[in-house]
Parts: structure tokens; sequence; C-alpha cells
């Protein structure tokens, strides 16, 4: 293929022409080099745009050297355009011809004087040699839009500098805005020489150090031949004006200086109606086109500062002028407003009774319970909570496991003008303890006879409560004068110092999100919804209010069904519930489960939350419920800015893209993205999400220091943002990509956590002197593979085994690692950091050769040791505790399918959790 | 814009399929080059088309936006054939597609051992040879290109018989088995090669074929209601148009036929089935 | 290199109040936001931290506050 990068065009325009005097000049210029005369339409005919387009892209054959073409249009004027090949003729050249066939002046003949070409000439063969070209990572090309190139211009103001240094000082501070994760040392811009064919030239610069003048200098002085092998700098330049242009070639003149654009974006420098003027050019598959327009616009602004104060230092220079700064923040702002006002969550519920009383607001397995029934026993039940001692304002905490009286529980805690502190049953009595302190309630609801409840807390049972409140039957609410902007809960998160730390909600939040979501997802009295999620998980703040304060059926999920798959199933066909609130993780089990079922669910809405969801896992639903029956909607939320932020409705032409898009905010809500320096991100850029709006919590309960860090001053609006430490961006078309984290906080199967907490659990554990924590995924499709891989120095006489059971009384199961490796030393990187590349495959204990038996003689235990043995991957002894192993509920349900493979009696869950060795499972499932 | 930036040489340009084609071409953006004897030739019994005819489907073509390089040349003149290409080449810088179209329908209808040697050699030599010489013109070219589509334009006499028609049937079944042939040779530089056989075509006003009817005189069908006649033996009851020929060409030719090689496509209306 | 100003170990602080006695840590650097006035610094970080946490006892908003303290009656 003739390297289209070394071609170059002009075309001048003529007010008419003399093709002969042309063609007869041509003849002693450019000897065996005919001028082509080709009649055309009108000038302004579309028709003739496209030839002059076509003209001036078509390549020559290098030998042939140049060709000449006049288009004389029938309205009188003619375009000559010369095309040539740069060795042959340079851009000088090219210009010095055009002038001497216009008679403008002498010139001499050019070489090369070619006889009539052979076809095929030796260069044109084989010669598919084309440098590497790597997109740039916030190019935002579409990789199916082939080899099409699109241009953008900008003209500049009267008097720009046209020099090369100046402009590539300015790409580079541009540059290191848009690739901000790659070290401001190294960014690398490329030249490309219009005038003679050469190799690329690159220099890489140091944008953070000293000023804009010295990085045109240095920039100037560094250009050296880019490597032949190595790919394109992403942003290169072409300077396609000189101030030795002498040729009056007439007002409208179009230099072409390549046929084929030399790098992914490229600058074009050109003089255009007596001014300089600025043109981006880019192939659709390396750049898209919202992408190369604002980089003009940004490289335009930054030029400025170049040209004017050359003083400034280099990161300083800015790339937004007033107009551009708007736009940007605009972008992340939802796109409708939000309809709402502050109440009280009880207050609104009241509401809902009132309207559908009879209407079944709650069922779990033994009961269902009318909304005119709930507001009645949750009425008793604040009154007995008043009884109990508690009064506006204070903390409540709640420890019991879902159900219809959980519900009613927190409705009275509300309706006490109380705030709840949720706990899970299911925690480690320390964490429990934890959280009773830190967040100081003096009241404590719960079934759990061994909540350890300090000096000072009051445990109270539910049903001494509702004694304590029986003599107010029927009479309504306790007098309270509490309102919207008052706290309603606090939900405890993971916390990067060792210690989980808990966020404080206001009502008017909560509301707030009902209001920006009940129009947009029908949600409505029709609909029925699952109450799945821990109540210690604020995921459930939506389930539980989404549906209560909509006139929804909420259906309690118990916890032996939340961990069945089939069993869950079953329940979503049983209730016929229409809202599902799912975890990626939990939802694939659930795709998975419904798959082999002849009849359908009745679910109309499915909303993600609480991890990433990779969208092509979808197909597989999408292909039993169509987006016309079942909308997915993938959610981006944080705790700290009540539940959720943004929205995206997906769609299968989403699935098969892998889109990672979340969509918009929620009205109310909006999001910036800024870079390092607390700045703005470019929209398509990588930086950190910050939230704004009316989700924002009101921070951390007792914890000032941290509120005032992560709660910041709105510099736009004054009000408050919380800085999520989530990585994203915000593309040109305002939707928010959620890429991950800045730091180190995971997410496993939905749950938050930070891995510093775990590192410092472990570090404080009894034999342990240092330790490392990891996420590992073995599958990289696969993020049920995803696991802890802890790694601990042990002090002699301490063991693995000792210390997996310390971590089971202190850390909740999600929490727990799944492999915990003795090391002698923890790698340390040269900054003093653990190496995480460093630390070894994990082990799992070593069986002592004495224990393992790789047959016990009983058909049943033996199967269990094959099914452990391929689910975790490495050999098992019949007395190895299940979680001890790093099993988790994930590997229950592989396990169980693994087992119903090999024709073993069926196995649930909960028989599981209560014989958790080889040993206790084979007795029991006999 | 189904040929957009693509060069296209046709030969046999001046009328019927071959001007259809180049006018279908210009339609879908290509540019082309016009090649055409332009000229009566001796030893041909009817009238061949003319410059005029050549230089009016070039504007026709022009009317479209395309650039259009137009030449008289013969399809048994070796050398004039590549000079053309050389100029294509110089002018457009490449050749994307290759229709040969030119050919001759008569001298005909007679038994094959009337046939004179004259009239067998000239029917072989612009039907089949001409067709060969053509891809040898532009073949080292679009092979070093690694690109590029060869369209023979052959007939249903290329896949069945025919009454008194055997120097035309034979060469039409050597254009078939010639564009199989050249279609391995090509394979491996991305050159594709297809024969395009159409069945009876009308001899359409605009395009001014005359084609069919000078098949109807060889066979000494009155020309008055030839076209009632023919129309009448094909299982669609309809004649080809000159579009449908040129429709399946400019498929052959562009991107969209990236995969088909060595094939035939047959524009017939189902004739050949029976 | 820090990955947020508002982390930057080295860099300089002032603390920031609004109407609802609610505090914001915030760079030396930029702008005072509408609504919200210069309490403390400018200092290095850890000393606004402590000044936050020496000053502002109870996150909730101080209307909030102050209709409970009327209400205990």
């Amino acid at each position: 293929m003739l390297n289209r990068k070394d071609h170059h065009a002009l075309r001048v325009r003529l007010p008419g022409a003399d093709a002969e005097l042309i063609a007869k000049r041509l003849s002693e210029l450019a000897p065996h080099t005919p001028l082509w005369v080709e009649p055309a339409g009108p000038s302004t005919d579309p028709l003739s745009a496209r030839r002059r387009a076509r003209e001036t892209t078509r390549p020559v054959p290098p030998a042939a050297g140049v060709r000449a073409v006049l288009i004389e249009y029938s309205d009188g004027p003619a375009d000559l355009v010369l095309v040539a090949h740069r060795a042959a003729v340079g851009r000088s050249a090219l210009r010095r011809l055009a002038a001497a066939l216009l008679g403008e002046t002498e010139a001499e003949p050019i070489v090369p004087a070619v006889p009539s070409v052979s076809v095929v000439p030796a260069a044109d063969t084989g010669s598919d040699v084309r440098l590497p070209v790597v997109a740039p990572g916030w190019g935002m090309g579409d990789p199916r839009a082939g080899d099409e190139v699109r241009e953008h211009r900008l003209a500049l103001p009267a008097g720009t500098a046209a020099d090369p240094a100046s402009w590539l000082a300015a790409i580079a501070v541009v540059l290191a805005r848009y690739s901000p994760e790659e070290s401001q040392e190294s960014v690398t811009v490329g030249l490309f020489d219009a005038e003679r064919p050469g190799p690329l030239r690159a220099a890489t610069a140091n944008v953070a150090a000293g000023t804009l003048g010295d990085l045109a200098t240095r920039i100037a002085q560094d250009l050296v031949m880019a490597p032949a092998s190595a790919p394109a700098p992403s942003v290169g330049l072409v300077v396609d004006v000189s101030e030795e242009d002498s040729e009056d070639l007439g007002a409208d003149v179009e230099s072409t200086p390549f046929l084929e654009p030399p790098f992914p974006l490229t600058i074009v420098l050109s003089r255009m109606a007596g001014g300089v003027s600025l043109r981006a050019v880019h192939r659709l598959a390396d750049v898209g086109p919202q992408m190369a327009a604002q980089f003009l616009r940004h490289l335009a602004h930054a030029h400025r500062y170049v040209a004017v104060t050359p003083d400034l230092p280099a990161v300083r220079a800015g790339l937004y002028d007033a107009a551009e700064l708007r736009r940007i923040r605009e972008l992340g702002l939802p796109p409708r407003a939000l309809d709402t006002r502050p109440r009280r969550i009880e207050k609104v519920f009241a509401e809902r009774a009132a309207e559908t009383p009879d209407a079944v607001a709650l069922s779990d397995d033994d009961l269902q319970v009318t909304y005119r029934e709930l507001d009645e026993w949750s009425d008793q039940l604040a009154h007995g909570l008043r009884g109990a001692g508690v009064r506006d304002g204070d903390f409540v905490g709640v420890c019991l496991d879902r159900s219809a009286e959980l519900i009613a529980i927190l409705l009275a805690i509300l309706k006490a003008g109380a705030v709840y502190v949720p706990m899970d049953p299911a925690y480690p009595v320390d964490r429990l303890a934890y959280t009773t302190e830190d967040s100081g309630i003096g009241v404590l609801v719960t079934r759990l006879a061994e909540f350890p409840a300090p000096d000072g807390v009051q445990a109270v049972t539910p049903d001494r409560i509702s004694e304590l409140g029986a003599p107010h039957e029927r009479t309504g609410p306790p007098a309270s004068a509490a309102r919207p902007a008052d706290p309603a809960y606090v939900i405890y998160t993971s916390g990067s110092t060792g210690r989980p730390k808990g966020v404080l909600v206001a009502h008017a939040n909560v509301i707030s999100l009902l209001d920006a979501t009940r129009d947009g997802f029908g949600l409505g009295s029709a609909d029925v919804w699952t109450f799945f999620h821990s109540i210690a998980f604020d995921f459930s703040v939506w389930e539980v209010w989404g549906s209560l304060l909509t006139g929804g059926q909420l259906v309690v999920v118990p916890y032996w069904v939340s961990r069945s798959p089939e069993q869950f199933r079953a329940l979503l066909r049983d209730r016929k519930v229409t809202v599902l609130n799912q975890t990626p993780s939990a939802f694939l089990q659930l795709v998975a489960a419904d798959r082999g079922c002849h009849d359908q669910l009745a679910v109309r809405l499915v909303i993600f939350g609480g991890e990433a969801l990779e969208t092509p896992a979808l197909l597989p639903w999408l292909d039993r419920y169509p987006e016309s029956r079942c909308r997915l909607v993938n959610m981006y939320g944080i705790t700290e800015t009540t539940v959720h932020v943004t929205e995206q409705t997906l769609d299968r032409g989403m699935a098969l893209c892998g889109s990672r898009s979340v969509g918009r905010p929620l009205p109310g809500w909006n999001v910036y993205v800024m870079d390092a320096a607390g700045r703005p991100a470019p929209p398509g850029v990588i930086g950190e999400i910050y939230v704004g709006g009316a989700g924002v919590a009101l921070g951390y309960l007792g914890k000032p220091g941290l509120t005032a860090q992560r709660f910041p001053a709105d510099p736009v609006t004054g009000e408050r943002l919380y800085r999520s430490g989530d990585r994203g961006r915000l593309r040109p078309d305002g939707m928010l990509e959620h890429l991950g984290r800045m730091d180190n906080q995971v997410k496993l199967r939905g749950f938050r956590i930070e891995l510093d907490e775990i590192r410092l659990v472990l570090v404080e554990s009894p034999g342990v002197t240092a330790a490392a924590v990891m996420l590992r995924q073995e599958d990289p499709d696969d993020p049920a593979t995803a696991r802890l891989d802890a790694y601990v120095v042990l002090s002699d006489g301490a063991s693995t085994a000792d210390l997996r059971q310390h971590l089971a009384r202190v850390l909740p199961d999600y929490m727990l690692p799944s492999t915990v490796t003795a090391l002698p030393v923890i790698p340390l990187t040269a900054n003093g950091k653990a190496d995480l590349k460093a630390l070894p495959a994990p082990v799992a204990d070593p069986p002592t050769p004495a224990e393992t038996v790789e047959s016990t003689g009983d058909e049943i235990a033996d199967g269990l040791l094959e099914v452990w043995q391929e689910i975790f991957g490495f050999p098992v002894r019949v007395t190895d505790d299940f979680f001890a192993l790093g099993g988790n509920s994930l590997f229950a349900v592989r396990m169980a399918a693994a087992m119903r493979e090999r024709g073993m009696p069926a196995l649930h869950p909960r028989t599981l959790y209560l014989n958790p060795t080889v040993g206790q499972l084979t007795i029991a499932l006999r | 814009m189904r040929l957009a930036a693509k060069t296209a040489i046709i030969t046999g340009a001046a009328r019927g399929i071959g001007r259809a084609c180049a006018v279908a071409f210009a339609r879908e953006g290509a540019d082309l080059v016009l090649i055409d004897a332009a000229r009566d030739l001796p030893g041909v019994p009817y009238p061949l088309g003319t410059a005029s005819q050549l230089a009016h489907t070039a504007d026709l073509c022009r009317e479209q936006g395309s650039a259009v390089l137009v030449r008289h040349a013969d399809v048994r003149d070796l050398a004039g054939l590549e000079d053309v290409t050389q100029e294509a080449y110089q002018r457009f810088g490449r050749i994307d597609a290759l229709v040969n179209n030119a050919g001759i329908a008569a001298p005909s209808g007679k038994a094959a051992h009337d046939v004179t040697e004259d009239e067998w050699e000239l029917m072989i030599d612009i039907d089949l040879s001409g067709t060969w010489r053509m891809i040898k013109a532009v073949g080292k070219l679009m092979t070093a290109q690694r690109s590029g589509s060869i369209v023979n334009v052959a007939s249903t006499a290329g896949l069945v018989g025919y009454r008194y028609f055997a120097g035309y049937v034979a060469a039409k079944h050597g254009v078939v088995g010639l564009t199989k042939a050249v279609a391995l040779d090509y394979g491996p530089s991305k050159v594709r090669v297809n024969a395009l056989c159409p069945g009876s075509v009308r001899d359409d006003h605009d395009a001014e074929g005359r084609m069919l009817s000078e098949i109807a005189r060889s066979l000494d069908v009155p020309v008055a209601d030839h076209e009632e006649t023919f129309r009448q033996a094909q299982p669609m009851n309809a004649l080809i148009e000159v579009d449908d020929i040129a429709a399946a060409a400019v498929w052959l030719a562009s991107d969209e036929s990236r995969q088909v090689t060595g094939s035939v496509l047959t524009v017939d209306g189902g004739f050949t089935a029976r | 290199m820090s990955t947020n100003p508002f982390d930057d170990e080295n860099g300089e602080f002032y603390v920031l109040v609004n109407d609802e006695e609610q505090h914001s840590l915030w760079p030396a650097f930029a702008d005072v936001p509408a609504g919200w006035t210069v309490v403390f610094g400018p200092d290095e970080r850890p000393a606004a931290i402590e000044y936050v946490e020496a000053n502002w006892q109870d996150i909730r908003p101080k209307s909030l506050r102050a209709a409970l303290a009327g209400s205990d009656a």
C-alpha cells in the first residue's frame, strides 16, 4: 500500500483558467506529467465539492512524482489540484510549482522528470509496513469506524504565533491533563515535517517542572526521531504554514499536508483566509469527534498562556474559558430538576396508609400485614419505645432478622422521632459491640439473647416494646417535634482506619430519592418488592422505603431462601414479585436458576446496585425477558449519598458492547469528575467522582475530622459535596462511567470492603506481627472467583488455624479472607509499602500427611472430598471447616451443583452451615 | 455509496450493459475509465458502439460527480490496453475494479461446420481472448495492490448450449472457465474474479442496447416481435433489464462481495434452472 | 503524589463553616465558596483536622440541635 502520509496536496482556486497555457507550462516544468482537465458542474454544487475532495486525496504512484488536475466548473472558476509524493516534490517546491503554473513566477523544472513509469513500482509491492497506531485511552474512538477520518477547524485570532515550539508545549500541557494516570514526567508529543518526507519526530517532556517557556524550549531541543517500531505519539503537530511562503496563490488555497493522518490526533497549523487556523484531523477509530473538537478548544486556550505568560508554571496553564467551565460543570447535572419537598419518612408512609389501608404492605413466611395494620402496629411500638425512654433525636439500635416485625420496629423508631442504627444479627459479637458503643445508642431492640450490650445500653425485645405500648393502642403515634432535616438512620461502612464508620442520613434525603425515582420507574401500589438485603446495608433502605412509601407490597425474604437461588426464584414466582433489587453477583445466580424453568417470572423492573455490572452477563436474561417486558436498570450509588446517585436503563445493544455507562444523575443529584489538583477533568478523562445534591449525608457519626475531609464545600453551589474516592469519567455525552477505585477499597460480591480495615484487624490479632491483604480474581471473566487473600508474619507459636478462628469472631463473613498464608516477611516496595505483586500464590494449610486420606471407604464422604477438592483447588481433610477453608455462599452453591451432577443427595445450604465439615456433612446427609 | 473512492475500468462502455454499469458505478461513487473500440469492426455484421455514444456514457457518469477517463481501444490489441491501464494508474493512482463487458454476439446463426475460420477466430479473439488481455493488463497492478475485483460479463451461453451459436457459446464457456482459473491465481493476492451471466437482456432505449435484436436476427426470429418471442421462453415471463445486470456488477465490484470469487452469478430469470 | 488536594499531607488548609455549623476542610489555594466562612488557618493539615475534632462536636445541623434543645422541656 502506498504510504499516504507521504503524499500531500495543494488546491488553488482560479477565477478562470486557460487550460492550454497551464498544460504548456507544466510540460516545460515537469515533462511526462500531463495536465488532466476535468469538466464539472457549478463550483458550489455538492457534487463539485466531492470532486475537489476526491482529487485532493487521490494518492500518486511514487515514481510519477506529481499529478496535476484542473477542474473546470461550469460557472466559470477552476481549481488546480496538485498532488505529489513528498519525496519527489516537497512542500515549498509544490507551492512554487503552483505559482509557476499560474504564471506568477518563473520556476525551475521539478525533479523528478520521470519517463512513463512501469505499472508496478517496486516500492509498492509488499510494503504493508504500517507503524502501529495505538488509540489513546482518552480517545473514545469507535473501533468499528474503520479508516474513516474526520476533521475539525478552529480559526485563531490574527497574529497568533505559528512556531512549532509554542504549540508543542501547549499540546504537552493539554495532554498531561488528558492522560493523568500516566506520570506527568512522560508526556510525549510528536512532530511531522510537512516539508520533506522523513520519520516522525517526538519529544518527551516533564510538564510538572518549570515554566511554559522552559517547556517550549526543552521540547524543541529534545525532538528526536521517533523509533520506527514504537507506536506513534498519540498527539502530534504538523506545521503547514511558513514565513517563507511568499507565493501569491490567491485567497482560496487549500493545503493538505498528508493524505492520511500520521498521529491518532493530528494538529495542523495552516494558513486560511489571511489568518492562522487550527485543524484537528483524526481517525474515528482512534479518537471520537467530541474528544477531538474538545481537545482543539482546550489546546487553543492553553496556547494563549504559552504565548502571553511564558513565565507561568506549566502545570498552572488553564484549559477552559468561562463558557467551557460552565459547560463542563453542567455536564454532570441531571436531565431534569427534582420536584420534592422535605418530609419525614413515617409521614409519607402515613399518607400511603390513608390511601390504601387494606392493601398488603408486608408479607413474610407467617403473615400478611396491611397498611392500616402496619400503621397501627408501629404506632403502638412507638409508644412502647417512648415507654422505654426513647426521645426525639435519640439513637436506637435494631438487631433483628428480616421479618415483618423488623419493619414495624423501624417505623416505630422513626415515629418516636428517633434514629435507627441497624445491625445484622449474623455479625460477630465484636462488631456488634463496636457499633453499639460508637453510635451511642441508649436502647437496643433485639431478640439476640447474647447481645453484647454494655452498661448503659438497654437491650429490649420487640415483645417488651409491644407490652410497653399496649395502653396506647389505636391512639395514633406519640407526639414528636422531629423534622425532615433530622437523621433517619446510621449505616456503618468499612473504614480504612481499621474500624467501620457510621454514615448519618437525613429523612429528607430518602424522600428526595423516592421523589427522584418514583415516576421514572412507575413505582406504585401494584408493585411487589423483595426485602432481600441485610438492614445493615443501605440497599435495604431502598427496598424497604421504596416499597412502603409508594404503596407497594414488601415480601420479606428469609435468610435461607436468600442463600438458595432456586428457592429465591420460587419465591419470586409464588409472590409475583415485580420489583427486584440485586447485586450483579446474586443476580447471575438467579439467572442460572431461572434458565431451566418453563414458567416466567412477573418481574418488570430489576435494579442493580452495590458492585460493578458486567453487562454482557445480562444476555441470557434478556433472551428470556425482553426489555419491553422487564426493565433493567444499573444504578451507581454510595452510602454517603443515600443509596443511589445515577441510573442507566440497559438494553441488548449495551450488553453486546459491554457498556460501562452508569448513566446520568438522578434528579436532585449531580456529579463532578475532578483531577488530582481538584480541577474539573476534561469530559472523557478519568478522575475522581464527587457527588453533590439532595443525597449528601450529614456525615460520619462521631468523626467530625473525617467528615470535614470527605464532605467538602461545593465550590459552585456553596452546598456540600461527597468525595467518593471512586475512579470514573464523565463522557462528552453526559454519561458517567464508574471505573473502580482510587484506593484500596474493593467491592466483593456487592460488599464494600476497605482492605486496610482487614489488614489492621490482622495486625491487631494475637500472634501477628505484619500483614497484607489483597483481592484476587482467578478468572477475569468470572467475578465469583474473586476472593480475599491474607498474608501474615506470625510470631512463634502462632498458627494460621488459630488466626482464622480469631478472625471469625471479629469480622463479618464477607470480610473473612479465603486464604491465610504465613510468610517469613512481607515484601516491600521501594517506598516501604507492601509489594502486592511480590506476594506468592496462597497456600492452604498443608495437610499433615497422617491425616490426609484419599479414600474413606464411604461413598458420600469420598464424593464430598472430591467435590470440595474441585471447588477449592487443593486437597482437604474430613475435619476441615468449609468456611475456614475460604468457602462462602457462592462456593456452597457450586458445591450443591457439583453434588447434583454426581447424583449425590441434595444439599440444603442450611445443612452445610450447621455441619461445615466433610465428616459432619456425611452423617447429616445420610 | 458502495463504491466510494474506487476506480473502475469498464470495456464496451459505449452502450448497453456497459453503459448501464458505468452509470451505476458512478452513482455509487466510483471514478471511471471507459473503454470502447468506438467503431465498427470488419467481420462483425452489425453496428457497434460509437465515439458519440461513448462520450455520452462519460457525460452521464460526470453528472453523477465522477471523474472519467475515456479511451478508444480494441480488446484485440494488448499494447493499447496496457497503455490505457498505465494512464489510468497515473490518473487515479489505483485500479479497484474491472468489468470485462466488451463482446460481440455475431457473426452467428450457423451450424458449427458452416462457421468460417475467420468468423470463429473473431468470436474467440474478442469474446474470450479480449477478456484475458484486459486481465493481463491490470492483473499485475491489482495483485500488487492486494485488492481488486474483476467481473467478466459472460452469458447463459457460458453455462448451456444454444443452437447455431457454437462460437459464441464456446467463447462464453471459455470466459467462465477463465474466471475460475484466474480466481485461483489471484486468490492469495486478495484479488477476486467472478463471472456474471446475463440471460436475455432487453435492448434498453436509454442504454442504446442492441444485442438482443442482433441475436434475434441471427436466429431468424422476426425482429419486430423478438421481445415477445424471447419473453415467452422465460420462466418469469419477463426479459432481463440492463439495470439488473448493472446491479449485480456493482455488488461484485464492491466490498460487499469480498468473500466471493471464482463464482458465477447468473441473472437470467430462471432460464438455466430448467 | 497525592491523588487529591484534600489528602495532600504537605498542603496548607483552611477550615470553613456554613450556617448549619457544618465544617469543611479546604485547600488554601482555592477560593472560598459562597455561604462558607474561614474559621481557622491557613495551617498544616493535621492542625486543621485537630481543630475540627475539637470544635465540631455534633455533626447534626445546628438548626436541628437548637430545635431539639428547645423541645427537651
